[in-house]
């Protein structure tokens, strides 16, 4: 197979061209192509990067998965998804080629004729539409048949094409730290660990990546993003829904496994980091373990766990977590978390980050609070700085993304008389821009090869060696029931009060 | 979106205050601008084209748009403020001043009316005459200037490249998916050697665009290539000739995918989004530093004749 190059040095034509598309040729492997998430996410993220020109023009997507069908039966069903889940109209001059590119195979995950078949597929494609052999695979399944598949494709040499090959898997990566160990020894035995993208989407999301850039691109915040000036760091993660229909994968997973070893931690590394060398996968990867490493692990005695019970969302009557459908009435299984979390580094010793999680909060909402300390002497009356706040710096994920700015000002008096208001920026009212889905993103990134927005192994085992001690005490007794529609158990706020601090309200 | 009502002023010391009044109005008390954009519109068909460009931009790029027109008497502004509503009830706001004055006095009206320390863009439409006095006093205004070479001449533009902003040309951005699909076709290294033996190029196109095409394939190879041109009212086919093989991409009427084809590469779909003004605007003002391709790119062409 002729080796494909993107390399102004090689083609001089690149120079200046496609800063942020995919260039090399590609197949885009999905197992488990009839399932929601192929459906709803996948098939609509490839469509819309490929309307937009960011795929490579020699492209393909295969579908794997059990049920008979042929191509084009595969484009139908495609094309019904996307009608229903794209985030843009169909373009009809686009949907012809793209509809080219879809191709389906029939097989089980534990059936290696079926594997073989896709193999030889896979070559008939390449010679179809020139994509010289390289290969992403996507597992879209649930992660019990993360082994099976990782095996299956070893064995029938689907991970030594003739190009490059990629795995995609979604979390959860295991259950806890010896399962995370284990399915990575399984995968380790077909793909070196710099093929393994694992895809944690929350980091997909344009609000998520605009941490790193709030930080590392403006000067002004960084010399203040200290121990010195910073009292404490609050991280809430607040989602108004209950568990929905989706009980038995909930009282597997619980809100720490679900929440706090993946997206929560996620973010926590995000605003703790050192600054990176470079925006590149490697360098971003060694600084998030690295703040990793350096923080406790989670503790009985620094959390509090909670349940939801009955109580009213936005005014709706909602029912309690042990009487959702699914749900064992005696489920100790927690549905909301309070920590106070410390990092033992030269930056952050001493500064702790309170974070909090849960379902059935009076809304959705996803913040970073950075609380800033007092001024060491404040040279007014008492009284004209009577009910002056320390200044934080909010940066709100979702809804409303934006920054909001507390600080002190001279209210209009003839005396001195200080006010604390806040300066809120949406970011939503500086670009109104067609925003790309999480999934678009770390498929595109997937596709070019780069690794930033993925999480490594070591990231993986660190993030379970955290939460693993904690998961282990939560075993025996159970966690507090709170109204839905607020914010927590009492002890939840009785955790950050013994401090002499206080949860914002977001 | 929705749009204040327009106020007129003799004054331009009431400019600020009107546009704050607008704010309070309803668009709130801090307003997020990204960028000042100077438009030239020498005519009233101009000026409408202007108001429906900014209406489709306005949203995703809020900015300040000063919108000069040379007049026989004073000053003259009517101010007015566009909002649109994004998701969660933000609006994006853009500031619209329509000036009038004499062209001597236009410079320093839009001087005195520029967002401080933003960057600034001035988007001259229509051709570019030589000597052109008002051009150049707004090229100093700004670090970019925008213009449209299928409407001027390629030389025309080199002459504002010399100005003290850099050059941004409309056709040139409209041509970027053709440049991307002819880069793409010389992707695979057995192809890339056939870059060493390009002759000539095939362009159906407007004749400039045609011109672009070619002095971007000289400078980029570091050699001479023969155009050979058709004309059409959009680019519809190119076709690069290397030795005895030929590398073609061609689409079919005004279609969003073409095709590629050529020896030693499988023939395969290429999108080729047809980019409206206003789109091309939008990317113009999202270009932040001189285009160097491009300027090499023009160089090369100027001079060559179809």
């Amino acid at each position: 197979m002729a080796q494909v190059v993107s390399d102004p040095k090689a083609n001089p034509l690149r120079v200046g061209l496609r800063a942020g598309g995919a260039t090399v040729p590609a197949v885009f492997v999905i197992f488990g192509a009839t399932g929601d998430l192929a459906h709803r996410k996948l098939l609509p993220a490839i469509y819309n990067l490929g309307a937009r020109g960011l795929l490579p023009n020699r492209f393909a997507v295969v579908g794997y998965a059990r049920s008979e069908m042929t191509d084009d039966e595969y484009r139908e069903q495609a094309r019904a998804s996307l009608e229903r889940f794209s985030r843009t109209r169909i373009d009809e001059s686009y949907w012809t080629a793209f509809a080219d590119s879809l191709h389906y195979v029939s097989g089980g995950f534990d059936d290696q004729d079926g594997f073989r078949a896709l193999g030889e597929r896979l070559s008939r494609i390449d010679a179809g539409h020139g994509t010289e052999g390289n290969r992403v695979f996507y597992l879209s399944t649930p992660a019990s048949f993360f082994p099976v598949i990782v095996s299956n494709m070893g064995a029938a040499g689907l991970n030594d094409p003739p190009g490059f090959a990629r795995v995609v898997i979604e979390k959860p990566f295991g259950h806890d730290l010896t399962t995370a160990r284990d399915l990575a020894e399984t995968v380790h035995q077909s793909f070196q660990e710099r093929q393994i993208y694992r895809i944690d989407h929350y980091l997909g999301k344009e609000t998520v990546q605009n941490i790193f850039v709030f930080r590392f691109a403006n000067a002004i915040f960084e010399p203040v993003w200290t121990n010195r000036y910073v009292d404490h760091v609050q991280i809430t993660v607040a989602e108004s829904l209950g568990v929905e229909h989706r009980a038995a994968f909930y009282e597997e997973t619980g809100v720490v496994r679900d929440i706090v070893q993946n997206h929560l931690l996620q973010v926590l590394a995000l605003v703790a980091m050192e600054p990176p060398a470079a925006f590149e996968a490697d360098a971003v990867r060694d600084e998030k373990t690295k703040v990793l490493r350096a923080t406790r692990p989670l503790s009985f005695e620094n959390t509090v766990r909670g349940q939801y019970g009955k109580g009213f969302v936005a005014g709706e009557e909602s029912s309690a977590y042990a009487e959702e459908e699914g749900v064992p009435p005696d489920s100790n299984t927690p549905t909301f978390i309070a920590a106070r979390m410390e990092i033992d580094n030269w930056r952050w010793a001493g500064t702790p980050f309170y974070i909090r999680t849960g379902k059935r909060m009076p809304k959705r909402v996803t913040e970073v609070a950075v609380q800033f300390k007092r001024v060491p002497h404040l040279p007014f009356t008492m009284g004209a700085a009577e009910h002056l706040e320390a200044n934080s710096l909010v940066l709100r994920i979702q809804p409303d993304e934006g920054i909001s700015l507390r600080f002190g000002a001279k209210a209009p008096s003839p005396t001195v008389a200080i006010s604390t208001v806040n300066m809120d920026f949406l970011y939503g009212s500086a670009f109104l821009n067609d925003v790309p889905e999480a999934y678009e993103t770390l498929i595109l990134d997937a596709i070019r090869g780069d690794r930033t927005l993925f999480t490594p192994q070591d990231g993986v085992e660190r993030s379970w060696e955290i939460c693993d001690p904690l998961l282990e005490q939560w075993r025996s007794g159970t966690p507090q029931v709170y109204a839905s529609g607020s914010w927590g158990p009492e002890a939840a706020f009785d955790l950050i009060t013994r401090d002499g601090r206080r949860w914002r309200r977001p | 979106m929705i749009a204040n009502a327009p106020v007129e002023l003799t004054d331009l010391a009431q400019v600020e205050r009107a546009l704050a009044a607008h704010r309070e109005g309803g668009a709130g008390a801090v307003r997020a601008t990204t960028l000042n954009l100077i438009v030239y519109a020498p005519t009233a068909e101009d000026v409408v084209f202007t108001q429906h460009a900014l209406e489709r931009i306005g949203g995703s790029r809020p900015l300040r748009a000063i919108v000069a027109t040379a007049g026989s008497d004073g000053v003259r502004a009517t101010v007015s403020t566009s909002c649109w509503l994004g998701s969660g009830m933000q609006q994006v706001c853009s500031e619209q001043i329509f000036l009038t004055a004499r062209a001597d006095a236009l410079p320093s009206a839009v001087l005195s009316l520029l967002v401080t320390d933003l960057p600034t863009f001035t988007w001259w439409q229509g051709p570019i005459p030589a000597g052109q006095v008002v051009l150049a006093d707004l090229a100093r205004l700004s670090s970019s200037t925008v213009v449209d070479s299928s409407v001027s001449s390629l030389e025309g533009v080199a002459g504002v490249g010399r100005l003290d902003s850099w050059v941004t040309d409309l056709a040139w951005l409209r041509l970027e998916p053709w440049r991307e699909a002819i880069a793409s076709v010389f992707d695979p290294v057995a192809v890339a050697a056939a870059l060493d033996d390009v002759q000539a190029v095939s362009v159906a196109a407007p004749v400039n665009e045609a011109r672009l095409l070619a002095g971007w394939l000289c400078s980029r190879l570091d050699r001479d290539v023969v155009l050979e041109h058709d004309e059409d009212i959009h680019v519809q086919r190119v076709a690069v000739r290397c030795g005895s093989s030929e590398y073609v991409i061609e689409r079919h009427a005004r279609d969003h995918v073409g095709r590629a084809y050529g020896p030693g590469t499988t023939e395969h779909p290429i999108v080729l989004p047809i980019l409206d003004p206003s789109t091309l605007l939008g990317r113009a003002l999202d270009i932040r530093a001189a285009d160097e391709v491009f300027e090499a790119a023009l160089a090369s062409a100027v001079g060559r004749t179809a």
